[in-house]
């Protein structure tokens, strides 16, 4: 058996049985390995890591794949509650400590948190964009936590919910920075400079009021708890400092969630806060150091919106592929024909060429241009692929589900975690120094 | 109904202008207030009160009474096209809906089928691979590829019905030669939720039975004709949508500030806004200069290449309108991702661009042998 203009596996000129003929020493040089990519992918991991890789896709497809496009027409009421429970008790919302404290095995506590996060929402994302953004979102509200460095801060707001959502009763968080008429302001330095914040904290007894609106907050309907970014009162975005919010704060409230192109799983939240009292426990790493922190999520969370970029694609090649396997056209499946092989080959170059920029990306401390490359990258890229992904289905990439909602989905990525055109600048804003050399000539 | 003094060959510049006064009249007062809203789906009296008015005002055709509506014979190509791109400008959705209803009475007419008919040109599976060009050009083909190149009993097929249709008219080849079978034996399933062009009604169209013969003087042509005039017209929806996008865009990135100045100050912003007006200006230029009939497999031909060049640019311009508007381009009620997704079905619709390339790759190799 042989896809049409090809030779079978086992001819004497096909690759495989050619290479079985090598000399035995030789023969370990030539991969004739019959398995998935994905397969020969994972086998590259730690033990680890491979386990890991392996739970997250049986968990997709167990809990986010039928239930995608539920969520997609109707986000409320369409299983997201039941997701977030059986995310919680699988540990997949409080994976940011080791056991006992979080969910993290040991085998792979050594793992970089940033490529974790990334195997955790490719493989969500390819079942569902949404979905997968409801489970990422968690993680982005929590990192100001973990980036706060304070023990205290870890033990009294992460530990606690971690405890809850294992227990199956999920406690999610949002991260809040962007406000109504500052999007790209708050997420690049030169407009942060000359941006007036329009949530502000003022100095109360004990602690803090603030006051102010923030928009587009990914998971901000459904969090118990959200990390929400102020200035001080009277001072510049300079004065940002992260205050920890909880849902049940007198003043809280969520105004209205955004009906989006896709990722409708997850609400974009619209938070008001009128005058709400936050006390000085719950201010998340020091006083001013809100924009410092900000920076860091974004460049630790930037590649893994890269991750999500491309499980959405590949969620999108995977329905195109099938289609194209069993689908006929006169006395061919679709798959024998030349031009829809070279459209596959196409997609998964794209995705191999993505998979390799996240996993080279995801490090410790990914830098601002590492990060923001991958995103950009990726995001273009997954939307490519969702393109030709539809465009492989004819008509029929017009129904509602796989490639055109893949599409609607990926095309977010271009946009949050700041534009990609904001993005290419955080690329030169992290080169400058270099670029600045050449420019004097000193280099 | 606005009243002409002469025939479409001979339609005076002033009778044009009236036709396009009363249809720009026509999109501001019923078709925009219908659409200002684009995260809420048009409601079906909408878009029937839409039609009636359409037809009452002469865009759409009135059965039996020939005028300058959209494609009919005596009406310019050009002109068409022209009311195509205008309504576009507010709704693409509704400016398909209008096309495929005017497009589908021309081919029944052509076809001598009376009554409420939809035409259903494809079977669902692209245009078979090269395969079409080669029945055009009176080339054999295998009986499997036509087979599914048609539309058949054994497989759904998604298809956009602005109306619900009587019957269905479809080719399909017999004797090696292609032909016409009309069928009122359907089953169909709206389709709703589909990526795009929703108010031209997406539905899955499944043939119950293989239909009757129907027999017009020379079914390549109506075909072609068919084919083209389809082609032709999802290029000028999409690029009257691109306009609408772009006048939104370039408005918002005169207000909305970032980095203290207006976003239209910011490169990165320009880039996006020349991407859209380049694409546009390439599409308006590539409109003009049409045959006055899509008549012959070289006219065919030569609307393949204008869709497959020019519909990837007009997504692309699309998107760069869309993402002028940041966040805010991304939520339904700002309409940017609208346009997006519809210039996304524009560009899949009677082929895809692949498909369009192997047809006129498989016609001019047919032209050198």
């Amino acid at each position: 058996m042989a896809l049409t203009g090809f030779v079978p596996p086992h001819d004497s000129l096909s690759p495989r049985s050619a290479f079985r003929r090598l000399d035995p020493k030789i023969r370990a040089l030539a991969t004739t390995d019959p398995t998935t990519l994905w397969e020969q992918d994972t086998r590259r991991l730690s033990r680890g890591a491979q386990a890991y890789r392996r739970k997250l896709r049986a968990f997709a497809d167990a809990e986010l794949r039928h239930r995608a496009l539920g969520c997609d027409l109707d986000a409320h009421g369409n299983g997201v509650q039941e997701v977030l429970t059986a995310a919680g008790k699988a540990g997949y919302l409080s994976d940011f400590l080791p056991r006992p404290l979080g969910s993290v095995e040991w085998n792979r506590v050594l793992e970089p948190l940033s490529f974790m996060q990334s195997l955790k929402v490719e493989e969500f994302c390819a079942a569902c964009g949404g979905l997968g953004l409801v489970l990422g979102a968690n993680g982005l509200g929590a990192a100001p936590v973990v980036f706060s460095g304070s023990l205290g801060t870890i033990f009294r707001h992460l530990v606690p919910r971690y405890r809850k959502s294992l227990a199956g009763d999920p406690h999610t968080f949002a991260f809040a920075i962007t406000e109504p008429s500052g999007g790209s302001d708050v997420e690049e330095s030169h407009g942060a400079k000359l941006y007036r914040p329009m949530t502000t904290a003022r100095r109360v007894d004990g602690g803090w009021r603030l006051s102010g609106r923030k928009v587009f907050i990914s998971g901000g309907d459904t969090a118990s708890a959200i990390t929400v970014f102020a200035a001080l009162e009277g001072e510049g975005l300079e004065s940002w400092t992260c205050f920890l919010v909880e849902r049940e704060m007198p003043g809280f409230s969520v105004a209205r969630t955004e009906l989006k192109m896709g990722q409708r799983a997850s609400g974009a939240a619209e938070l008001v806060f009128e005058d709400v009292f936050v006390a000085d426990a719950n201010v998340v790493g020091d006083l001013r150091a809100g924009w410092a922190i900000n920076r860091l999520v974004l460049n630790s969370s930037r590649v893994p919106v890269a991750a999500i970029a491309l499980g959405i694609a590949r969620g999108a090649y995977e329905s195109a592929t099938r289609f194209a396997c069993t689908n006929m056209l006169g006395d061919k499946r679709l798959i024998d024909y030349q031009d829809v092989q070279l459209a596959i080959a196409q997609m998964m170059l794209d995705l191999h060429a993505m998979r390799a920029t996240v996993w080279q990306s995801a490090a410790w401390n990914p830098s601002q241009a590492r990060a923001s490359m991958a995103k950009v990258f990726c995001s273009d890229t997954a939307v490519k692929v969702c393109e030709n992904a539809m465009e492989l289905m004819g008509n029929h990439g017009l129904l509602h589900g796989g490639p055109e909602k893949a599409f609607r989905d990926a095309r977010l990525t271009q946009i949050y975690e700041g534009t990609n055109q904001i993005n290419r600048l955080a690329v030169i804003e992290d080169q400058m120094e270099e670029l600045l050399a050449l420019a004097e000539g000193s280099l | 109904m606005v009243e002409t003094t002469k025939a479409s060959n001979n339609l005076s510049d002033a009778d044009r202008a009236a036709i396009l006064d009363a249809a720009g009249d026509f999109v501001r007062k019923a078709v925009a207030p219908r659409v200002e809203r684009p995260e809420v789906a048009v409601s079906q009296q909408d878009l029937a009160a839409m039609d009636a008015l359409a037809r009452s005002t002469g865009i759409l055709p009135h059965p039996g009474e020939p005028g300058f509506a959209l494609w009919e014979p005596e009406t310019p190509l050009s002109l068409s096209l022209e009311i195509l791109r205008m309504t576009a400008r507010s709704s693409a959705g509704v400016a398909y809906r209008f096309h495929l209803a005017g497009l589908y009475h021309d081919t029944a007419v052509s076809l001598g089928i009376p009554g409420t008919t939809a035409v259903i040109s494809g079977g669902g599976i692209g245009l078979g691979k090269g395969a079409l060009a080669c029945l055009l050009r009176g080339e054999a083909v295998s009986a499997a590829t036509a087979y599914d190149l048609f539309p058949h009993a054994a497989r759904p097929i998604p298809c956009f019905l602005p109306y619900r249709p009587d019957e269905v008219a479809f080719p399909f080849l017999e004797d090696g030669r292609l032909q016409w079978r009309r069928s009122s034996a359907f089953t169909l399933r709206a389709e709703p939720h589909g990526h795009g062009l929703v108010e031209a009604g997406l539905a899955t169209l499944t043939l119950n039975d293989e239909g009757v013969v129907v027999s017009p003087s020379d079914p390549e042509k109506v075909f072609t004709r068919h084919l083209g005039l389809h082609g032709l017209g999802a290029l000028a929806i999409a690029l009257g949508a691109v306009e609408g996008a772009y006048r939104k865009a370039i408005r918002y990135a005169h207000d909305r500030k970032q980095g203290g100045v207006a976003i239209a100050e910011h490169a990165a912003v320009r880039l996006l806004l020349a991407e859209a007006s380049t694409a546009m200006a390439t599409a308006a230029t590539s409109l003009r200069n049409l045959p006055e009939d899509i008549a012959t497999p070289d006219d065919l031909s030569q609307v393949f290449r204008l869709q497959a060049a020019l519909h990837p640019l007009l997504c692309t311009a699309a998107n760069a309108c869309m993402q002028v508007f940041g966040g805010y381009g991304y939520m339904r009620d700002y309409g940017m991702e609208k346009v997006v997704r519809d210039c996304n079905a524009l560009r899949l619709v009677g082929g895809t661009t692949t498909e369009l390339k192997l047809h006129i790759a498989q016609d001019e190799v047919l032209a050198w042998r």
